[in-house]
């Protein structure tokens, strides 16, 4: 059965110290540290396009799987920080790859929710294409679009992409998918020249809709938080995923936090997580959920058999 | 609508903010009293969610103290 066989990463190197913005913002350790969450942010180097992070996490999964080139079926990237407007991003990557010409590329332009819609994007298509392996990208550096006077986005976001091998050799394998979108918002959340945030507008979209969206999944198979492993959920922030949980009623340990040493990396943040994770996962049942720009949302039950 | 200063301050410790309850005054601005603007953008869904109003962002200026949410509320 088609699901994630290995996940691979590539976080920018440079990083910058919210710490060092702290008279700038008028910030204190704890606002940096327990709300925030986010200590420093992973920058890339100028240049570096978001293919060629996509490439940088290939060669890291190629460190850890055997992979040929050939045998791969579909590419699909998820960004909203391509390469250009024309061609998409994904076909960029395939030549950096290599990859043969039989297989299919296309884009998924989505923000946070995006890896999960990618995850039942690439399964489906591969599924009634009879294909066999898929790669999963997800790319996004929101340091070209980051007002760096915006105490509101200033202080989030980190660069890096992420890879998942899809197979039916796989690991961990979908159960179910649930999506929404809220598009009388898009506003609250939205890049013309620079990014802008409502905080308080994506805040209460994410800390009413989330809790909401996962229960409704668990609903859906008579599931309960005894059923369930972990949950992981977007790194939006400490204090949104901190709020989620309690609204959820979880145990703080069935919920990872992983940004403070990169900050949020979009589409990428619940790969980056899952890669740790994913050789010591015990068998089970597991929640992705993820929200924002749109306003989307997206959840999923997944299984390790 | 009905609502007490008792009820404001109860909803305002469920958000968990760094404000001290007990020293906590009605007439100061709560971002002033260890209230960050994450708490407040909590504080106010919670007020969303507990008497079932929308409050626009551009009447977020007439709740920043508690007693400036009583009066709010009480005007709805």
């Amino acid at each position: 059965m088609l699901g994630i066989e290995n996940i691979a990463s590539y976080i920018a190197e440079e990083k910058k110290s919210n710490y060092d913005l702290k008279d700038k913002f008028e910030l204190d350790n704890d606002f940096i540290e327990n709300k925030i969450g986010v200590k420093q942010r992973a920058l890339k180097d100028v240049g570096l396009a978001s293919s060629d992070m996509c490439v940088r996490a290939f060669e890291n999964l190629q460190k850890k799987a055997t992979i040929e080139p050939d045998a791969i079926d579909c590419c699909i990237v998820v960004t909203q920080n391509p390469d250009f407007n024309i061609p998409h991003t994904s076909a960029v990557v395939h030549g950096k790859l290599e990859l043969p010409t039989t297989c299919a590329c296309f884009d998924i332009s989505l923000g946070c929710s995006g890896f999960v819609y990618g995850l039942s994007n690439i399964i489906a298509f591969m599924k009634s294409n009879g294909m066999k392996k898929g790669l999963l990208f997800t790319s996004d550096q929101y340091s070209n679009i980051v007002d760096e006077n915006d105490k509101n986005t200033a202080l989030l976001f980190g660069d890096a992409a992420t890879v998942t091998l899809i197979s039916d050799d796989a690991t961990l394998i979908p159960l179910d998918f649930s999506f929404g979108t809220n598009g009388k918002d898009y506003v609250e959340l939205i890049c013309e020249d620079k990014l802008y945030m409502n905080g308080r507008a994506v805040f209460s979209f994410t800390a009413t809709t989330a809790p909401k969206h996962i229960k409704a999944l668990l609903n859906k198979y008579n599931l309960t938080d005894n059923d369930i492993g972990k949950y992981y959920l977007h790194q939006g922030s400490k204090y949104i995923v901190d709020t989620i949980r309690k609204r959820l009623k979880v145990d703080e340990k069935k919920v990872p936090f992983d940004m403070a040493e990169y900050g949020n990396t979009i589409s990428s943040s619940i790969p980056i997580i899952l890669e740790k994770d994913i050789d010591d996962l015990p068998k089970g049942n597991y929640i992705l959920s993820a929200f924002g720009v749109g306003l989307s949302w997206a959840s999923a039950i997944i299984q390790k058999s | 609508m009905n609502v007490t200063i008792e009820e404001i301050r109860d909803l305002i410790e469920s958000a968990e903010s760094m404000a001290e309850m007990d020293t906590l005054k009605n007439d100061v601005p709560l971002t002033e009293q260890e209230v960050d603007s994450l708490d407040m953008a909590n504080i106010l869904l919670l007020l969303e969610e507990k008497y079932e109003l929308k409050i626009p962002d551009k009447d977020t200026k007439l709740l920043q103290t508690i007693d400036g949410i009583v009066v709010y509320l009480k005007s709805k």
